[in-house]
């Protein structure tokens, strides 16, 4: 052992212990230091510690790990002790884990047998961990609808997509999503950096599209109907408003020549629609005016529903409503003609009025008393009652919360011999979805009345209108004969016959062509015809042509509601 | 519409409790003063006829209806008119040719919903339109003045 070697390394030690030591730990030698070595044998119990200590790494970030190993040889006591950035007992060797703690140098010290050793580690700042944000916008679509999914991240270098989509990713950005499935699709991003990495994830839900349409059949009627003709149907749902505790009612007639919907009582006992009051706070009733008769009843309110269309709380008449209030129908509605309150008269179980206005009455029912119409019905009978439009028999269409500014009525074609049913399609909204977007057809403003003018040879009718509730073309032609004792058409043959429609406005005008077919020789089967009937000799006044539901075979006919737009032009209006 | 037996009876009953049948008889009662217009000649009036005039009685209703009645001479409404957003009271109106209009459905080949028109010896009587804008009209052929163009009701 080169005594320069001895000498540098332990040159603080006493020399005697430290040539003991040295001799021991190299096993003794024959040079000269031999000598010395004898002369301390007696000493060895004197013998020093050698502590060592080491750390794993020895430059790290705050909250990393380090491990710590320690050791001492020829220990005169058992165990050491940790201080410094460490402390506790720890045996004479071992390892063991500590977390860096603050920014600096930290020391760490393991002291055997009183000798001490000590090592140190530099910890600085960690780099910032990653963050990332993913958002849908919307996060619930229906399949014909898409979302915008964003997202954006913060000490990220990278992105992976996972789940519902797939791939590496920019560390920001954005996407459409239109997914063609019903599902719940979760969107997972994986981004990672320096500091780290760090996942999120948002979840699209996509339902079936909402349906804006429901089906319209003209057929030979509900059972209890006999001889209907030129009849569209549909089915409507009412619920107790709020509740889920509905009944869907089949074969309403569907008319664009009044407003709001009426049904024939009884319905179902668990509806219970609640009643509506007038300004003084009786149980309202209504007489609903037809040229045909009259419909009396109570004002209830419900929720209507078509398609997934809904009008919540509207008001609607029952009609022969049993609650003792409305007993007694008053005089100044039966005085409109016969009672269409039952199966038979009316042909339907209720009328559905989505015609040009939103209320049944309007204005003048708000201002005033108006006979014949809204009445304040008590245990003492009902008188006429004015009635705030909100409360009044209201089209649903305008109550919906979309798709709400009027209706598409699309019927097929109907030949001169008629068929025993045809399917069509009511579509709620115009211009609001691809279904029911004004194409070719041309737009026919009315007056505020809700009419237009024809001109049917040579005689302008001021007052005319298109009504599906009307099942048949109804003009003035004296030439046509009628059916025995009644007032339709029944022409030898079949005539073709045209009028020439034009705007109130005077915007629009176009001639229309239509068949006039005799309607006792049509087969007892048929219930959609081309028939038509009179309405009088013509007069200076009142004069009109009533476009019935036979207008609107092979056609789209748009009907605009007051106070809508569409196409730069304000309804009420039509399009066909 | 196959009822309408049983309703003309009833309705009939009715009749006879009520006072001011206008068509047929004396001008209605609307509870507003009607605007009584200047009697105007005959349109079709010759030499033969030159005395025979008509008034109209115009009654605007609360409703914004309007109502005309026209009267001979002897102040007997022969025809009457209505136009606007409500339908009148027709039991009023007609007085008892109401029974033919109530009656008239059930001769209807088909059910449903239609126009209406009465052509009678007796009396005319057609009523048709749309909710929120009514119209008709009735007259009693044989009470007609002479010369008088059915063509003119307003």
């Amino acid at each position: 052992m080169p005594p320069s070697l001895a000498s540098g390394r332990m040159l603080h030690r006493a020399g005697t212990m430290l040539l003991a030591l040295m001799l021991s730990a190299c096993g003794g030698g024959g040079d000269s230091s031999t000598v010395a070595s004898t002369a301390t044998t007696q000493a060895a119990a004197a013998i020093t510690p050698v502590v060592s200590i080491s750390a794993t790494p020895t430059a790290t970030t705050v909250g990393q790990v380090i491990t710590l190993s320690w050791s001492v040889s020829n220990p005169t006591t058992n165990g050491c002790a940790a201080s410094g950035a460490w402390s506790g007992a720890l045996d004479n060797s071992g390892t063991q884990t500590v977390t860096a703690g603050a920014t600096g140098t930290a020391y760490y010290t393991v002291t055997c047998s009183g000798i001490s050793k000590t090592t140190s580690v530099v910890i600085s700042t960690p780099p910032p961990s990653p963050t990332v944000n993913i958002t849908l916008a919307p996060a619930s679509i229906t399949t014909a609808q898409s979302s915008v999914l964003s997202w954006s991240s913060a000490n990220a270098a990278s992105c992976t997509a996972s789940g519902a989509w797939s791939g590496a990713r920019a560390t920001s950005g954005s996407v459409n999503i239109a997914p063609n499935a019903v599902g719940n699709f979760v969107y997972n991003l994986s981004c990672s950096g320096d500091g780290g990495n760090v996942n999120a994830s948002a979840a699209l839900s996509v339902t079936a599209p909402l349906s804006n349409s429901t089906a319209i059949v003209v057929d030979s009627g509900p059972t209890g109907v006999n001889g209907a003709i030129n009849i569209p149907y549909v089915s409507v749902t009412v619920c107790r408003p709020g509740t889920s505790t509905c009944q869907t009612i089949d074969h309403v007639l569907l008319d664009t020549g009044s407003y709001g919907l009426r049904l024939l009582a009884p319905l179902d006992a668990a509806l219970k629609l609640p009643a509506v009051s007038t300004p003084s706070g009786a149980d309202a009733g209504e007489c609903g005016k037809f040229i045909s008769g009259y419909t009396w009843g109570a004002v209830r309110q419900a929720d209507v529903r078509m398609a997934d269309e809904q009008a919540a709380g509207i008001s609607i008449q029952v009609i022969g409503d049993s609650g003792a209030n409305y007993a007694a129908t008053p005089s100044s509605c039966s005085s409109a003609g016969n009672n269409l309150g039952t199966l038979a008269a009316m042909g339907a179980k209720g009328i559905l009025g989505v015609g040009l206005f939103k209320q049944d009455c309007g204005d003048s029912c708000a201002r005033s008393a108006v006979g014949g119409a809204y009445y304040a019905c008590t245990a003492n009978g009902c008188t006429a009652s004015s009635m705030p439009l909100a409360s009044q028999v209201s089209n649903p269409v305008a109550s919906f919360a979309v798709n709400n500014n009027g209706v598409l009525l699309v019927l097929p074609g109907v030949g001169t011999a008629g068929l025993t049913s045809v399917s069509g399609t009511l579509i709620f909204g115009v211009n609001t979805q691809a279904n029911n977007t004004i194409a070719g057809e041309t737009l026919f403003k009315t007056n505020s009345s809700g009419d237009f003018s024809t001109t049917y040879k040579g005689k302008a009718y001021a007052s005319s209108f298109i009504d599906s509730g009307s099942n048949g073309y109804f003009f003035s032609d004296s030439t046509i004969r009628t059916c025995s004792g009644g007032d339709f058409y029944c022409p030898a043959a079949t005539l073709s016959l045209s009028a020439v429609n034009a705007a109130a406005d005077g915007s629009a005008s176009g001639a229309v062509n239509f068949n006039v077919a005799n309607l006792v020789q049509l087969a007892s089967t048929i219930s959609a015809a081309q028939v038509g009937g009179t309405v009088g000799a013509a007069t200076a006044a009142g004069s009109y042509f009533d476009w019935g539901l036979p207008f609107f075979y092979g056609r789209r006919v748009f009907v605009v509601m007051e106070g809508a737009t569409v196409n730069g032009k304000q309804g009420p209006l039509w399009a066909y | 519409m196959r009822r309408a037996f049983l309703l003309m009876l009833v309705l009939s009953l009715l009749q006879g409790a009520l006072a001011y049948a206008a068509l047929g008889s004396s001008p209605s009662n609307f509870g507003t003063a009607p605007v009584r217009q200047g009697a105007r000649a005959l349109a079709a009036a010759g030499a033969d006829y030159a005395a025979a005039v008509y008034t109209v009685s115009q009654s605007t209703l609360d409703s914004g209806t309007v109502v005309r009645e026209y009267m001979n001479a002897d102040g007997a409404v022969f025809a009457v008119s209505w136009n606007g957003p409500a339908l009148p009271d027709l039991r009023t109106l007609l007085g008892d040719k109401f029974a033919v209009l109530t009656g008239t459905a059930a001769k209807r080949p088909k059910a449903g919903h239609s126009q209406l028109a009465v052509e009678q010896q007796d009396v005319v009587i057609v009523s048709g339109g749309h909710m929120r804008a009514y119209a008709g009209h009735a007259w009693i052929p044989g009470a007609l003045p002479a010369g008088f163009d059915t063509s003119v009701i307003e």
